[in-house]
């Protein structure tokens, strides 16, 4: 705590000394010259030539200045000294390009260009206030709609990544409408919600479904339903502003300590109508065993025959396929030698391209049509748009319908109203999640079939049924009969009363609502692998007659499981806002205040059907519990569950902020939220969280005036305080009602919360600094930086001795600090008529560090090899891994410091055994991306990098304990060079082939405190097995070709652009990955996910 | 900064009551603050009746550890679980009983059950009085509560703590006291046997004051007056206090006395299904329970036909020809051998509830007899009344022609014709136990067969008398947490030699 305060002291300090110093050195009064005094004046007006009321005429350097009135017109009196250069005025206005012009004349005529047309970000949209990027002391990135457009992704959380600097987007993949998981300088909280607070034309906007903190956090967790954004078409963005300090995100509460995400969404441009038809046609490779370093067909079956050469058994019975199955029917005389042989040079040969009967080169397209225009009362943007996402996994995809329409209206003088409506349906089919067709292709040996000679499926044998028959195995057949399909849909309404009540002084109500609903389906039919391990019999085979199969084994005689959850969002927000803006001879006051209401619903329900027959018309068969006592069980460890939840907020909230002559601006901001949030103590109801921070433009300090090189020049710093109460902060007992007890007839609650009062609220501090500059007629231009970010007494869930009457309580134990810097450079270094280079970079850096709290021995051995154990002293996501000490005399791993010592604790063991992996979240993420524009044609490219992250390499062996591979089981090409006589173990990394056990638990293994289940697994979560995770991704790459407007006019087009485009199309990485993708998820288990694959897009894009 | 929070709270509270009260009323589907003493007697049934129901912790295997016991190694099918290696380590009283046969540890879960009962007790207690709700239900609260809490201590003191000796009490170590009503991250220490059997025998008066108000109860699924009466008595006993352990034997008798005439049941059961799991003992049929709660364990029967710990022979020799408890179709222990492909014996006493609509444990009036039998037996003069008691008993479960009156004469035959009686009558009710616990402690042998394909080997483990081991140690993942609760000393046992 002591170290920040020093630290902003002294940069506060520095800071003021600085501006002392300058000032007095710019106050030196110029000797004895002649000083004149005369009026200027003059219009200004926007590019369509009507005039621009309100707009600031200063003379820069001084306190004068004046204002535009209603017809544009101003005058101002200048003073001129006689030879020096003449003073400059500056013209400024909010979302206009600021130009500055010599007083060498008495009547100025100005044209006032929009902002947004040359540099983004030059208006912040906060969602509750739109400031002027000059007047603004909040650190802000803005990123322009176009800009993060990629064509082969289908939400803008895909498309984010290495555009914002601080800003972390995590698990990519080409599975299509998988959400990533985004964090924003860092993850600043240990047990609480992670993830960035969506908000789209100021309404804060909820996940689709509700989904528990926990899965959110968890990096290997996969959405595939969607959040927040989802359901907004790409295309209709106009930018995005992504609030990253404390002074920024204060506003929105609580909530925001994560950052804040500001989308804005287009509206018309002045001028005719507009009709816009863009259209992008994809096409997505497959992924395949090129890159993969794994076995062919011939080198699986030698390791088969070495496993059968050294006569080592398999504890269970293996599968009868593959070269064990034939060795199986020449055992049992089914074939002979001859025959054995030619089946084994044929199975030699099949390399089963698993990739290629799971996956496809997929064929998407998009389209997207828009209508906009605006004159001086209406401005209208409706678009509608479609997309037909066609994934390279077979049978898979996304299909999306977007309509927007906003109309904006400037009723009276001073009223202006806009309306907007938008509506989404997804379909999206995906594979049932017991399905995870990258694993399977990666780790199903080549030497199986998937068809037989006459097209039928293959199956093989792969675990033991009733009366041990084994159960036939085919992926093909497991994916035709089983499924997935989540659908949303959702609209959205918002609207906006804008009523200018006086001079400065503006009110806006805004009402905005919006319903989404969400279906999620999945099922498997009897037909199944899937049903047959619940059945214990294979599909078709007559079930047994037998009282223990009945009554002990069968868990489901018929049919197969239908599992469905619906849930519907409804939400709405109020809000009323005043602002009040007021600009007197250099000083500028401007305020808001406003009071909101927010409203959101979940209401659903999810069941699972047991006996489901998807092909007799979906009915499901109706199973007597009473002479199936195991279905019973089954059934209801399935029970319906209801939801029904309903979130309220009020919130208040103020903005003030003063500036003096544009030079030195303070703002703060405060808000305060009461929710219906139940349990709470109603002491910490509307807990205020604020913010301070100030901004120091030198570029309009006088000593500067004339240095015309430097376009701009600031600095701007600030501190706030964040306060957030947990759930579990109760001050009594809640309880949870639950359901009736048959037996006794009684009504039975449970403990929810247990009372908390010892518990606090948990704060976050922050800091920023920041300096931004433009020099060179804005060709280079850029923002460095700094951040400090301390979060003490976080909520921290503790385990504690039972005595107390619980095993685990929450206690405010937890510090965690994040600290970083980030860059953004632009630059055009060649701009001519024809031909322009720019380049632009960006760069983050985060330090995330537990300083208190996080106690060693509260976590399994899982948490530590995985990386969810939060440490003192180490990053959130910090993984560990076992210490590899090479092979043995036999080939087998050893690791080091696992001994136990007599009386050592779990905590010191765990200090012994495990290594410091490194963290599973990059500390550095950027991007740079390129432009060359020569004539009509456009190049360009964009890179992502990410740097500082770890996985491991996908595992090598079962972590349940793998003994021997099983036939089924494909290997790494890494096993070519395993261990296979002693002396080996000089050299070789990879175990021998074993039929050890290796366990690290139980009677046998002597060992008090669990560190590990087996040796093997403890290979798999080796030091050997970590490698960097840091890459450069061509991400994009395009190539765009304006057609010629006198082509154009001849076809009766406004404009029109044709583009390629590539994604994913190189990427640096460690060699050691094998050609695993270094953001593949799962940690060495490859998750149901699919890799990013190379994508080619062709788009077209037509104005009229 | 001060005075804008002032404005900001003043204008916040302004404006939740004047207008949004509604909007800001706490709501939520399926929690609520406790407002009613109604909503704590929900949360006894749910957070401790309940969850008692529902799983066992591992005091399910006391009487694994005593001489009603003996090991059945076979296995008759290949999908018969061998329910052995569970309860191994308590079978054989090994120095770290949680570890199974191959060393997984099974946590014993019983320490943290019965401490999150006191907790759970703890906090009712304290807010019970601000609540809205009659007189009578408050106390109907408090009295469970109460009872909940006694019988928590009295099975924590009894499992971990040394065994109860009028002489030592004050110094023996018992169990930690948690007086907590929130939650705290505090560190205990053990207190005496004698401080936790005064907690419990206040608790237990308290709830017999509240009992006073609120009436006797007439659940048989929550503590009640009789049943109360009947712990009491029993804990009594425990600390030999033969005055009071008879005082509330009697209260309890005097609330209910009724013993079931296994004779009549038997002609009853005629009118039975005799697959109808409604022939069991614990049943709804059954007058004698006070109050049914718990699990029954199943390591005792050779149900689904695979190694178990059967009821020893020992046990079943105490039973005499028409003994209709034992036998071949003994109402507790019951040969099962046409029914099954292996002849063994099982438990016969409980069943799961669903079927019998009792619990798989209870306490009985029976027990206030021969909690009265056994206290009269220790005093002067009383061996008669102490025989009575006993043949009481006897006459309601022995059949008419083969009932013939005990004969002791000595105080010495009389308390030993108790305790037979008490051994066969309460058998797998976790008595056994406790009440070697405190009669002597002699030494028991169990044997156990490792590998059930060789038969002939079998080990050989024996419980000395006065064993250290006739205390369990303090759960691992207790000790772990607070190291400084220190542990008794158990030895060492490994099979012995054979000879």
């Amino acid at each position: 705590m002591l170290k920040p305060v020093n630290r902003s002291r002294m940069a506060v300090s520095l800071f003021c000394l600085t501006a002392i110093c300058l000032l007095i050195f710019s106050g030196q009064p110029a000797a004895a010259q002649k000083v004149t005094e005369k009026e200027v004046s003059g219009i200004v007006t926007g590019t369509d030539g009507s005039p621009e009321p309100g707009v600031a005429v200063m003379v820069k350097g001084t306190q004068n200045g004046t204002m535009t009135d209603e017809s544009g017109k101003f005058s101002l009196k200048v003073r001129v000294i006689s030879g020096q250069e003449a003073p400059v005025l500056v013209f400024s206005c909010l979302g206009k390009e600021q130009q500055e012009h010599k007083c060498n004349k008495d009547f100025f005529k100005i044209e006032m260009k929009d902002e947004l047309a040359t540099l983004i970000g030059a208006v912040i949209n906060t969602g509750y206030q739109k400031i002027d990027r000059r007047m603004s002391a909040s650190s802000v990135a803005s990123v322009s709609g176009e800009e993060v457009l990629q064509s082969n992704a289908t939400t803008l959380d895909n498309m984010l990544q290495g555009k914002i600097p601080g800003m972390t987007v995590l698990s990519s993949s080409s599975t299509p409408g998988a959400a990533t998981k985004i964090r924003i300088r860092g993850t600043s909280t240990i047990s609480g919600n992670r993830e960035p607070l969506w908000v789209v034309d100021g309404v804060i906007l909820d996940d689709p479904v509700s989904i528990s903190t926990e899965a959110l956090n968890d990096l290997d967790n996969v959405n595939l339903i969607g959040n927040a954004i989802s359901g907004l078409n790409p295309m209709d963005i106009e930018k995005i502003d992504v609030l990253k300090d404390a002074s920024a995100t204060a506003i929105y509460g609580v909530r925001a300590a994560n950052g804040v995400i500001v989308v804005t969404t287009k509206r018309g441009k002045k001028g005719a109508p507009r009709i816009n038809y863009s259209g992008t046609v994809t096409v997505t490779e497959r992924p395949s065993y090129n890159k993969l370093n794994l076995m062919n067909s011939k080198e699986r079956v030698d390791v088969s025959k070495e496993i059968a050469e050294k006569g080592l058994a398999y504890r269970f019975e293996p599968a009868a396929v593959g070269y064990e199955g034939l060795l199986y029917d020449l055992y049992d005389r089914k074939i002979d030698y001859n025959t054995f042989l030619d089946s084994v040079q044929k199975i030699e040969e099949i390399n089963t391209d698993w990739f290629d009967i799971l996956y496809h080169t997929s064929v998407s397209h998009k389209h997207n049509l828009s209508i906009s225009g605006a004159d001086d009362r209406v401005n209208y943007y409706v678009s509608g748009a479609y997309t037909d996402d066609n994934a390279n996994l077979r049978g898979t995809g996304m299909q999306t319908y977007n309509v927007m329409g906003k109309v904006q209206v400037k009723i009276a003088k001073k009223l202006t109203g806009t309306v907007q409506v938008r509506g989404s349906v997804q379909n999206k089919d995906y594979l049932n999640s017991g399905i995870s067709p990258y694993s399977y292709a990666y780790n199903t040996s080549r030497a199986i079939p998937a068809y037989n000679e006459d097209g039928s499926l293959s199956y093989y044998n792969a675990e033991q049924g009733y009366n041990a028959n084994p159960l036939k195995y085919n992926i093909v057949n497991e994916k035709n009969n089983s499924g997935r399909k989540v659908s949303s849909d959702s609209f959205s309404f918002n609207s906006n009363l804008e009523w200018g009540i006086w001079d400065g002084l503006r009110a806006t109500g805004t009402f905005a609502m919006n319903v989404a609903n969400t279906t999620d389906k999945e099922w498997f039919s009897d037909k199944t692998y899937m049903a047959a391990t619940l059945r214990r019999t294979n599909y078709g085979v007559a079930l047994p007659d037998n009282k223990t199969f009945k009554e002990q084994l069968c868990q489901l005689p018929y049919g197969g499981k239908f599992y469905s959850s619906n849930t519907r969002n409804f939400g709405y927000t109020a809000r009323l806002q005043l602002d009040y803006s007021k600009y007197i001879k250099g000083h500028h006051i401007s305020a808001a205040g406003g009071f909101e209401a927010r409203s959101t619903k979940y209401t659903g329900l999810s069941s699972t059907q047991w006996g489901y027959l998807p092909d007799r018309g979906m009915t499901s068969v109706i199973i007597d519990p009473v002479q199936w006592p195991q279905f019973n069980k089954l059934q209801k460890s399935t029970p319906d569950s209801i939801t029904d939840r309903v979130s309220n907020y009020l919130s208040v909230y103020g903005v003030l902020s003063y500036a003096y002559k544009g030079r030195y601006i303070v703002n703060a901001n405060v808000r305060a939220d009461g929710s219906n949030k139940f349990g709470q103590d109603k002491s910490t109801r509307f807990l205020p969280i604020w913010s301070v921070s100030g901004r120091w433009n030198i570029m309009n300090e006088s000593f500067l005036e004339n240095v015309m090189w430097l376009n701009e020049l600031s600095i701007k710093g600030s501190y706030g305080i964040q306060g957030n109460v947990s759930d579990d902060q109760t001050p009594s007992m809640i309880i949870k009602l639950g359901s009736m007890d048959q037996t006794t007839g009684d009504y039975l609650a449970t403990l929810s919360k247990l009372p908390n009062p010892l518990l606090k609220w948990e704060k976050t501090t922050s800091y920023n600094l920041a300096l931004d500059f433009s020099v060179l007629d804005n060709r280079i231009s850029g923002t460095v930086e700094y951040y400090y970010k301390q979060g003490n007494d976080q909520i921290v869930s503790v385990e504690v001795s039972p005595t107390t009457g619980t095993s685990s309580m929450s206690l405010n134990v937890g510090d965690i600090m994040n600290k970083g810097y980030e860059l953004i450079i632009n630059a055009v270094p060649v701009k001519t008529r024809d031909f322009r280079w720019s380049l632009s970079l960006n760069s983050a850096k985060n330090i995330n560090k537990i300083t208190r709290g996080g106690m060693q021995d509260e976590y399994t051995y899982a948490q530590y090899v995985d990386g969810s154990a939060v440490l003192k002293g180490y990053a959130i996501n910090s993984f560990f891994s076992y210490k590899f000490a090479g092979l043995d005399e036999k080939g087998l791993p050893t690791f080091k410091d696992i001994e136990e010592t007599d009386g050592i604790t779990r905590e010191e063991m765990y200090a012994k055994a495990f290594a410091y992996s490194g963290n599973r979240v990059p500390d550095m993420q950027g991007g740079f991306s390129t432009n060359f524009t020569y004539k009509q044609l456009t190049l360009g490219l964009f890179f992502s990098y990410s740097l500082g992250a770890k996985v491991r390499r996908n595992n090598l062996y079962n972590n349940s304990g793998q003994y021997l591979p099983t036939p089924q089981q494909n290997m790494s090409g890494e096993f070519v060079n395993r261990w296979r006589k002693p002396g080996d173990e000089a050299w070789a990394v990879i175990p021998a082939l074993s039929t050890e056990s290796l366990s690290m638990t139980g009677f046998f293994s002597d060992r008090e405190l669990t560190i590990a289940d087996n040796r093997w697994q403890m290979y798999n979560q080796s030091d050997l097995r970590v490698v960097s995770a840091n890459f450069l991704r061509l991400r994009t790459a395009y190539i765009r070709y304006a057609i010629p407007e006198s082509f154009c006019k001849k076809i009766h087009v406004g404009a029109a652009n044709v583009r390629l485009e590539g994604n994913n199309l190189w990427i640096v990485c460690s060699k050691k990955l094998n050609g695993q993708d270094p953001e593949q998820l799962g940690m060495g288990n490859i998750g149901i996910t699919t890799p990013p694959v190379s994508s080619f897009s062709f788009g077209l894009d037509i104005t009229f | 900064m001060k005075t804008i929070y002032k404005v900001f709270a003043c204008a916040s509270a302004a404006l939740a009551l004047a207008s949004c009260s509604d909007f800001l009323k706490e709501s939520s589907q399926d929690q609520i603050r406790p407002k009613n003493a109604s909503d704590y007697k929900e949360l006894i049934a749910g957070e401790i009746y309940y969850k008692m129901n529902e799983s066992s912790p591992q005091n399910a295997w006391l009487d694994a550890m005593t001489d009603d016991c003996e090991e059945l190694a076979k296995k008759a099918s290949t999908f018969a679980p061998d329910k052995r290696i569970a309860a191994f380590g308590y079978y054989t009283w090994q120095q770290e009983p949680e570890r199974q046969r191959e060393g997984v540890l099974n946590s014993d879960g019983a320490w943290g059950l019965y401490y999150h009962q006191i907790f759970t007790c703890n906090m009712i207690l304290n807010d019970v009085d601000d609540m809205e709700g009659t007189p009578e239900e408050k106390a109907q609260v408090k009295a469970e509560a109460y009872m909940i809490r006694a019988y928590a201590y009295y099975m924590l003191v009894n499992l971990y703590g040394e065994p109860y000796d009028p002489k030592t009490a004050d110094k023996a170590a018992g169990v930690p006291v948690n007086g907590l009503i929130g939650v705290e991250n505090k560190k205990f220490k053990r207190e005496s046997v004698a401080a936790i059997y005064d907690q419990i025998l206040t608790n237990g008066e308290n709830a017999l004051k509240q009992f006073e108000i609120c009436g006797d109860g007439n659940s048989v699924f929550r503590w009640n007056k009789a049943a109360a009466e009947v712990f009491l008595s029993r804990v009594c006993l425990y600390m030999q206090n033969w005055e009071d352990a008879a005082k509330y034997a009697n209260a309890a008798l005097s609330i209910k006395a009724d013993i079931w005439d296994l004779n009549q049941k038997a002609v009853d059961d005629a009118s039975v299904d005799s697959y109808s799991y409604m022939d069991r003992f614990f049943t709804s049929r059954n007058p004698e329970i006070l109050f049914t709660f718990g699990y029954s364990t199943e390591i005792f029967s050779a149900e689904g036909a695979g190694s178990c710990y059967p009821p020893s022979a020992e046990l079943r020799a105490m039973y005499i020809d028409g003994d209709l408890r034992g036998g071949k179709t003994g109402m507790y222990i019951r040969w099962l051998g046409g029914f099954l492909n292996v002849k063994k014996y099982a438990p016969f006493k409980s069943y799961m509830a669903s079927y019998t609509s009792r619990y798989g444990q209870a306490i009985r009036t029976v027990e206030a007899y021969l909690n009265r039998a056994e206290a009269y037996s220790h005093m002067d003069g009383k061996s008669a009344d102490a025989l009575e008691d006993v043949e009481r008993i006897r006459v309601n479960r022995i059949k008419p022609d083969k009932y013939v009156p005990l004969t002791a004469t000595s105080k010495e035959d009389v308390i030993q014709a108790v305790r037979d009686e008490r051994r066969r009558e309460m058998c797998f009710e976790r008595l056994r136990w406790f009440d070697l616990r405190r009669w002597g402690r002699p030494s028991i042998t169990h044997t156990y067969t490792p590998d059930i394909k060789n038969p002939k080997e079998t080990e050989t483990y024996v419980l000395q008398e006065n064993d250290p081991a006739y205390t369990l140690p303090v759960p691992k993942e207790v000790l772990e947490m607070e190291p400084e609760l220190t542990d008794i000393e158990r030895p060492v046992r490994n099979p012995q030699a054979t000879a």
